[in-house]
């Protein structure tokens, strides 16, 4: 659809002139509101138009690396519970949850004690319990969750970059597109990659002590502004000659975001500016026991701060043994800064826009594996979603009385992928990109809007 | 068993016959699988399929939910015989009579479960066959059209080019055939050439077209005073013959080989041996090896015959071609395994060689270009009759060194390049560890399946499972000394596999889903006489390669052609530089391009020859001057009327910041820091990644030559849009964004680059400011600063430094230094350091 990039009049270019992360002069004119549907190839990122009408202006993404254990966390199964050291259908012996249930909220919504602050919360879910997915393996799953792939060797764009391509930022002088912590495995850099899409759609990692690379002036303020003049002088120069490569231009607004950026980056990612009582509501600590917890802040600030798209990560739970301990440990670092986070969300007004996604590559089999573990289940597991767009207090889907397979409301990777760009405006069908001869799309061939858990 | 049709091999094309008999399911095979269904599916449903089918980890490597996952079986072989249930490991499984294997492990199946099971195994075990697609094999009309149509598959014309050249004859502007056949397009548009480019413009930008590399001040004062007339001749054939030539054209090459040092994907496993494709990638445009031999080694180069040693080692290296792609060796299934690694061949040889994309029909008949699915499966029988070699297995969930197998690398006879020597000591420690080893094996032979064996060590663990550890790592051990991948001759290929033939369509593009077997073969939609049928006994890669190597594929060469053309111009002459399908560009000036493919071909397939013609044609020289008129009818430069400015590539930029600092080594390194790392999963936040970061901040070598872990770019190439390593990259993005002037105001290796810079400046003995200043314009820019530029070069020099005596200092470079420092690293970061025109 917009695989090639065709010239612009140099007339056409001064105007709408802008680069990477953003337009700079032009800032003012191109508010938010305002959207265009042709791209202009010096400007990528500028707003677009959206296909329908927005529900989600951007989205944070929660993601629990390594599967946690629905069902002794958000999955209530009583016959599960009654059939502890049963054989269950297809094969194993069924193991109960050894974690305490109640129901809480208007909605009556069974959650584990786990997950104490986020049950206060549950008003606002909106439940996905029927996903399914293809590859039982933490690799691909990993990397069909966020790249929409099940051949694991195939190189694709991940949903990010295909939601800035579609979408463009909100922020000019953000990236539009963070990963914060992503998996050092796992298909790395793949999960954030923009693959056929040009670089400017791809991820911008920063690790969990908000570090970006190369923001950091190596001489004084002072004395970076008079060489980045001097740059900027030689840059006009150049531009000015004739018959010079209207690219130039982009250069030049690229430095003058880039010297923003990192005046404004650090500042955003830093989340000791933050009032001592938000940062006691998210758990914020040093050290690994409070990552999450910071990211949680720092995605928050960021969404804020309009990036589109925000990934946050806590990796550790595949519990293929040790899953009692290993839970207790795991859920208390996420449980209460991810309820902080749609507390802050929802006080500051920003839940109305801004959709949260919680939830893992796939989900737990309700069988027992060696002692105290889990397997992994590919074919019914739940993920969260809560604000912007989706229905609050809403249940979509359904496993069996046991938990192992989705038989009611069933979702596949690719239906979630199509609904979430649903709710950010966008169609799945419509949405590709022409690489090599044919138009690729988020959800291939495939993908349904589950509308149902819309709210209109 | 599942072919339904029986097939026949017809001219150039394929036709599936449909086989009579074969149509209609007998009545008995209906009731057979009416068993299976009401008896035997529900069993493995309820019993089997929550640890062996496609939706769970499938222990053992064993499916029971497929028929191929039980006749091949997992780990321990087939787990069912049709018609021999006591051949069959299900059976011994599910009755418990064996000692080890017992299923379903805590409970029994019931008596006529079993008998249930038995009893279909002994009557064929019969599974519901897939359903063929009515489509497969059916003439499509309209593919004969395209066939007969579409531009890039017809016949090379030898005669059209001519007569448009013809027309130019008399034109003075013109210098070749090239010119002539430009002249004739701007002719008919009504636009001129602009004027000539200077001399001091030129030579930088043939410098950097042919080399990646600045010319140096004196190489430019040189040619601008050269006045005799082949004065730019002797420059390109100063640059062609150099090796700078071959490191930059080599990666060209090497972006179109997406080439990457280890699998990527979801588990992470190094290449150690990969940097021999891309030494053998230089070396052969060193040599100007012929484009046809060129494409013949890097397909076949195994079954070519070789006149020494050193030769065929080479050839054998070239094949790496074929395995250096992502794979996803976590992979359960060996089929899927086999079958997307076959898939990434195809597409990368089509995409490759011919501009094509046929993993289309993976799944389904092209839907633009002719491309049947059973084209797609005549050439994956040339890949399955091959061994994928890259020293990897298939696993899942493996740990450490699981995914190596070295019995899968080829063995190189006469390199000396990166082998480790010899260790004096080496034969008397094999014969230690093998001994090591036998006395371990013995000690759990002795207690495995015994009373002694069940005994429970200390940690609660059997003696036997203590007995197994300790001999499996004495077998490590011993393996580790006796690989030939740990002295380093070997390399990565394919080789013909022991047992070659032809492979069934698969339904969907469905590993397991067996259509009818085609015969293997080539695309049908070019046809290429004098090529020959697949000689049965090899896997047909030797007959591929002389396929796509013929003078009478018309797509080869042109494809070739079009890459070179981009390279010198920036845009190819088809825009779409890996798709000359349907969907793809159309050519801006077909006789040009036919013209270039012919002279490729004629001038004995050689690279540097026809670079050198393009780089000769006057059109190549042209100024880089825009006038309105111009611009308003053709604003992108396609009909050629000046020379279009282009940006650096990342290997450029950061190759040319380290010439013009000095710091630039020249040498080849031998081997790659990826040929340290064993073949165990990298994390990018782990030690092996860390150390190939660091070797890749620390190399002063040229870009080419840096460590290229898929997902660990080096920073320098990331942020100016490197080559993605996932698929064929004919063409660059080129972004211009934040990052990347963050990276040129603030990364440590440019800082690095600029102190040098001026610190070269600065031992100029008794030197003037304003000759240093000349200097450092002359160094990065090729040219002389102006007037202006002096003055503010000047001012600039003179306030940072006063102000820095001001300051406290921070760093232990004096003033005057880092002034200068500060003023190098403006001049680096600049736009004219990166573009050139």
């Amino acid at each position: 659809m917009f695989s090639s990039m065709s010239p612009l009049s140099r007339r056409q270019w001064l105007r709408t002139t802008a680069a990477g992360f953003g337009q700079v002069a032009l800032a003012g004119m191109l508010a938010a509101q305002e959207r265009r549907t042709t791209r202009d190839p010096q400007n990528p990122l500028a707003p677009r138009e959206s296909h329908f009408p927005v529900k989600a202006k951007r989205i944070i993404f929660c993601f629990m690396e390594g599967a946690m254990s629905q069902l002794d966390t958000m999955e209530h199964k009583p016959t599960l519970q009654r059939s502890n050291l049963r054989t269950g259908p297809g094969g194993g012996v069924l193991t109960a949850s050894k974690f305490r249930f109640a129901q809480h909220g208007q909605t009556g919504t069974w959650m584990s004690n786990l997950l104490p602050n986020m049950s206060r919360h549950v008003d606002k879910f909106c439940w996905l319990r029927g996903l399914h997915t293809d590859t039982p393996a933490h690799p691909q799953a990993v990397i069909q969750l966020h790249t929409g792939v099940a051949n694991a060797s195939l190189v694709r764009p991940s949903i990010g970059a295909w939601l800035l391509y579609g979408l463009g930022t909100e922020n000019q002088d953000l990236p539009g597109y963070i990963t914060v912590n992503p998996s050092p495995n796992f298909g790395g850099a793949t999960n954030y990659g923009s693959a056929f899409l040009p670089a400017h759609y791809q991820g911008t990692r920063i690790n969990d002590a908000g570090q970006m690379a190369n923001l950091r002036s190596p001489i004084s303020n002072s004395l970076q502004r008079r060489q980045l003049d001097l740059i900027q002088g030689m840059n006009r120069d150049f531009a000015g000659q004739p018959g010079a490569s209207e690219q130039v231009d982009g250069v030049i607004q690229s430095f003058e975001l880039a010297f923003r950026m990192q005046d404004r980056v650090p500042a955003l990612l830093d989340i000791s500016r933050e009032p001592q009582a938000v940062q006691d509501m998210y758990g914020v600590r040093p050290g690994p026991q409070g990552s999450f917890a910071r990211q949680c802040l720092m995605a928050r600030r960021l969404s804020e701060a309009g990036v589109r798209f925000v990934e946050i990560t806590q990796s550790g739970w595949d519990h293929h043994s040790n899953l009692h301990q290993g839970l207790i440990n795991q859920t208390s670092m996420v449980d209460r800064p991810v309820a902080a986070l749609l507390t802050d969300l929802e006080r500051r007004g920003l839940l109305d826009d801004t959709l949260v996604l919680f939830g893992s590559e796939f989900g737990r089999m309700p069988t027992q594996q060696g002692p105290d573990g889990r397997d992994h289940n590919i074919t019914g597991y739940p993920m969260i979603l809560a604000g912007a767009g989706v229905k609050a207090g809403y249940s979509y889907g359904a496993t069996d009385e046991v938990g192992t397979h989705a038989v009611e409301g069933r979702m596949h990777m690719t239906d979630l992928h199509a609904t979430l760009l649903a709710l950010m405006g966008l169609d799945h069908e419509q949405l590709t990109y022409r690489y090599g001869g044919r138009d690729f799309r988020l959800t291939d061939v495939a993908g349904r809007v589950v509308t149902e858990i819309i709210d209109s | 068993m599942f072919r339904l049709f029986c097939v026949s091999f017809i001219s150039s094309s394929i036709f599936l016959v449909p086989h009579a008999s074969a149509q209609t399911i007998p009545r008995d095979d209906e009731a057979k699988i009416d068993f299976f269904e009401r008896k035997v599916r529900p069993i493995f449903a309820s019993h089997c399929n929550n640890c062996h089918s496609a939706n769970t980890n499938s222990k053992g490597g064993l499916r029971v939910d497929d028929r191929n996952g039980l006749t091949v079986g997992g780990n321990r072989g087939p787990a069912i015989v049709p018609g021999e249930p006591g051949k069959s490991l299900l059976v011994q499984a599910i009755r418990k009579t064996g000692s080890k294997l017992k299923m379903p492990p805590d409970h029994d199946l019931t008596e006529q479960e079993i008998a249930d099971i038995t009893t279909w195994i002994k009557n064929g075990a019969a599974w519901p066959k897939v359903r063929v697609p009515a489509a497969i094999g059916r003439p499509n009309p309209q593919y004969e059209k395209l066939r007969k149509e579409h531009w890039a598959w017809q016949p090379i014309d030898g005669t059209k080019w001519k007569s448009l050249a013809a027309t130019q004859r008399d034109a003075q502007w013109a210098r070749d055939d090239i010119d002539r056949l430009v002249l004739a397009q701007l002719q008919a548009k009504k636009i001129a050439p602009v004027n000539d480019a200077d001399r001091a413009t030129l030579i930088r930008r043939v410098t950097f077209d042919l080399t990646g590399l600045p010319p140096s001040p004196k190489k430019v004062a040189d040619f601008v005073n050269d006045e005799t007339a082949s004065a730019f001749a002797k420059v390109v054939d100063r640059l062609l013959g150099s090796v700078a030539f071959a490191e930059r054209w080599g990666r060209h090459w090497l972006d179109v080989a997406r080439y990457g040092e280890s699998t990527g994907s979801g588990r992470n496993l190094p290449y150690p041996h990969a940097w021999r494709y891309r030494d053998y990638v230089i070396d052969s445009f060193n040599a100007d090896k012929p484009y046809d031999q060129f494409v013949r080694e890097q397909i076949a180069g195994d079954l070519l015959p070789a006149k020494t040693a050193e030769q065929r080692d080479a050839q054998l290296i070239a094949t790496g071609f074929l395995v250096l792609g992502v794979k996803d060796v976590n992979q359960r299934f060996k089929v899927r395994f086999i079958m997307d690694n076959v898939d990434e061949q195809i597409d990368t040889v089509t995409r490759a060689f011919l501009a094509t994309s046929a993993s289309c029909a993976r799944c389904h008949d092209h839907k633009f270009d002719p491309i049947p699915t059973a084209d797609y499966y005549a050439l994956a029988g040339i890949f399955t009759s091959s061994d994928h070699c890259a020293g990897l297995r298939n696993k899942m969930g493996g740990g450490g060194l699981d995914y190596y197998d070295p019995s899968l690398l080829l063995t190189l006879t006469n390199v000396s390049v990166g082998v480790k020597s010899a260790d004096p000591s080496l034969e008397a420690r094999i014969a230690h560890a093998r001994a090591e080893f036998e006395k371990a094996k013995a000690e759990f032979d002795k207690i495995f399946q015994k009373p002694a064996g069940k005994q429970l060590n200390a940690d609660g663990k059997p003696k036997q499972m203590i007995a197994r550890l300790a001999m499996t790592q004495k077998e490590k051990e011993l393996l580790a000394l006796t690989d030939p991948g740990s002295r380093g001759t070997v390399a990565l290929g394919v080789r013909d596999a022991k047992v070659v033939g032809d492979t069934e369509i698969r339904i969907r593009g469905e590993a397991e889903k067996l259509g009818p077997t085609v015969p293997r073969g080539f695309l049908s939609l070019i046809h290429v006489p004098d090529v020959g049928k697949i000689n049965p006994s090899q896997s047909g890669r030797l007959d591929l390669a002389n396929w796509l190597a013929s003078p009478k594929n018309p797509l080869t060469p042109r494809v070739m052609a079009n890459r070179i053309w981009k390279h010198l111009f920036g845009q190819g002459i088809v825009s779409s530089m890996d798709n000359f399908g349907v969907t793809g560009d159309l050519p801006t000036n077909p006789e040009l391009l036919d013209h270039l493919a012919l002279r490729l071909m004629d001038n004995g397939w050689s690279v540097k020859k026809l670079i050198r013609a393009i780089v000769l044609s006057r059109t190549y020289q042209l100024g880089y001057d825009a006038p309105k008129e111009h611009l308003a009818i053709d604003p992108a430069n396609t009909l050629h009327w000046r020379h279009s400015q282009r940006r650096l590539d990342a290997e450029e930029i950061r190759d040319a910041m380290l010439a013009v600092a000095e710091k630039l080594d020249r040498s080849r390194p031998v081997a790659s820091p990826t040929a340290e790392l064993k073949v165990i999963e990298m994390r990018n936040n782990g030690p092996e990644a860390k150390r190939i970061e660091d070797e890749a901040i620390k190399s002063n070598r040229r870009s080419v030559y840096l460590p290229l872990v898929r997902g660990l770019t080096p920073r320098p190439l990331e942020v100016f849009d490197f080559a993605e390593q996932g698929f064929v990259t004919g063409k660059r993005d080129t972004t211009i964004v934040a990052p990347q002037a963050l990276y040129l105001l603030n990364d440590s290796f440019v800082r690095q680059q600029s102190q040098a810079l001026a610190a070269r400046l600065l031992k100029t003995p008794g030197a003037a400011d304003t000759e240093l200043i000349q200097l450092a314009y002359r160094l990065t820019l090729g040219r002389e600063a102006n007037g202006k530029e002096m003055e503010r070069a000047k001012f600039f020099l003179g306030d940072v430094e006063s102000r820095l005596r001001d300051e406290t200092p921070t760093t232990k470079l004096d003033a005057r230094t880092t002034a200068w420092g500060v003023f190098t690293q403006a001049l680096l970061a600049s736009a004219e350091f990166r573009y050139v025109r």
